[in-house]
């Protein structure tokens, strides 16, 4: 939980420091998933290059495949041996991975707490206005997007008034002389002295993009459409992430039996296709077996990620669908490159 | 100590049955054979669920993208 917290923090300074830049905090969230973005090019550049290496070795890959089909350890075995026998390894590791996933909550945390990780607002402050929320009766499962919310009304509010005509604004004004004195019998009530609208710019953060209020979580309001539309995005480019990454590997299959590269490829097809009629065990339906479970199984994370941006705020949901986004045009573009390479 | 073996290898099969397919798909796959997972969940089974958390966790740490990965059958 430390770690997390640590790159919470670490992330809030970032994003801080954007926000103060533009003063919004989606576009704050859009900047800083691109910087992200950029710093991992190294490395997803790395990755990329010698997935395309892999296809080099992807014809001796199927002869071990169809040698030793029907003992797995043995055929991973090879697998691996050829991978050392030609210096590479297409996968990233298991570590990356994690760091990912922890990266990814990282995020959420930021997001959930922005006052104290984005902010760094003293926590007796940000307590004193939970408590002061929780008075009103406005306080939701995220304190501090509740405190966020408060404050983004008052601003309204005030803003609404100063627009409104001086006799209904004397009138209001009485309203207005109520409710201060009800909030001072609050004060008064909780023993402490404590006035959120003191720390009003302290705690103000401009979650407006686009007229969506980032703040909003999409299932504490159903009724809310514009809250679905980032959510949905992200359902969007989640589908053609993934329609990307499998259309990719079929047609790197397509091509190596297509174009009939090479003799050994062919062979190798040919002796699978008699195979087909004789046993059982085939090659090819052991791969279509392969990618059928992919394609059945790809679809648990996939609405795991979606149920989690549903119930979080909607900035978790911005920066996922900022991330999506930029995957696809990263592998496109870098892909474009490689092959321009190659030629 | 066998009901802490029993759900952390429930969980390992329920990892590699659901999650590790997705990561496949993201291109996000083990450098080692077997993988990290299985691994664990071997390892687990044959030194319990303490020190083979701990043989898997340091197995994942090897697993970085520095390594050179390879066949790497527990011990």
């Amino acid at each position: 939980m430390s770690l997390m917290n640590f790159f919470a923090n670490l992330f809030g300074y970032i994003l801080n420091f954007l926000y103060g830049l533009i003063g919004n905090f989606g576009f704050a969230i859009i900047l800083f998933s691109i910087l992200i973005k950029v710093l991992m090019l190294p490395i997803s550049w790395a990755q990329q290059k010698t997935m395309k290496k892999s296809q080099k070795v992807n014809d001796e890959m199927k002869q071990i495949q169809f040698k030793y089909k029907n003992d797995q350890e043995k055929m991973n075995q090879e697998i691996m041996a050829l991978y050392k026998r030609e210096k590479m390894n297409p996968a990233s590791g298991c570590l990356s991975a994690i760091i990912q996933i922890v990266l990814l909550i990282s995020v959420f945390i930021l997001v959930r707490s922005p006052l104290t990780y984005m902010k760094k607002i003293d926590s007796e402050i940000i307590n004193n206005s939970i408590k002061y929320v929780q008075e009103q009766g406005l306080l939701t499962n995220y304190k501090e997007i509740a405190v966020i919310n408060y404050i983004t009304n008052l601003e309204n509010q005030q803003s609404v008034e100063n627009n409104q005509e001086e006799t209904e604004q004397q009138e209001e004004n009485v309203i207005k002389d109520e409710n201060i004195s009800n909030e001072e019998n609050v004060n008064n009530e909780s023993d402490n002295n404590f006035n959120i609208k003191d720390y009003k710019d302290e705690l103000y953060i401009n979650m407006n993009f686009f007229g969506i209020d980032l703040s909003k979580v999409p299932t504490e309001d159903l009724t809310n459409i514009k809250a679905l539309i980032i959510p949905i995005l992200y359902v969007i480019s989640s589908f053609i992430s993934i329609r990307l990454s499998t259309n990719m590997n079929n047609k790197k299959e397509e091509k190596l039996i297509g174009d009939g590269l090479d003799n050994k490829a062919e062979n190798v097809n040919d002796e699978i296709n008699e195979e087909d009629e004789k046993s059982e065990e085939k090659a090819p339906d052991l791969n279509d077996a392969m990618a059928d479970t992919n394609r059945k199984m790809s679809w648990f994370m996939p609405i795991m990620s979606i149920s989690i941006a549903m119930v979080a705020p909607l900035g978790l949901a911005l920066y996922w669908l900022m991330n999506n986004i930029l995957m696809i045009f990263e592998r496109l573009v870098l892909n474009k490159i490689i092959k321009e390479e190659g030629e | 100590m066998v009901i802490m073996k029993k759900i952390f290898i429930s969980c390992i099969n329920y990892y590699q049955k659901n999650i590790s397919p997705w990561m496949e798909n993201k291109n996000i796959k083990c450098k080692y054979y077997p993988s990290c997972s299985e691994y664990t969940k071997q390892a687990i089974e044959k030194y319990g669920a303490i020190k083979g958390s701990l043989l898997g966790c340091e197995r994942i740490i090897r697993c970085n993208p520095f390594s050179k990965g390879g066949y790497d059958p527990l011990k």
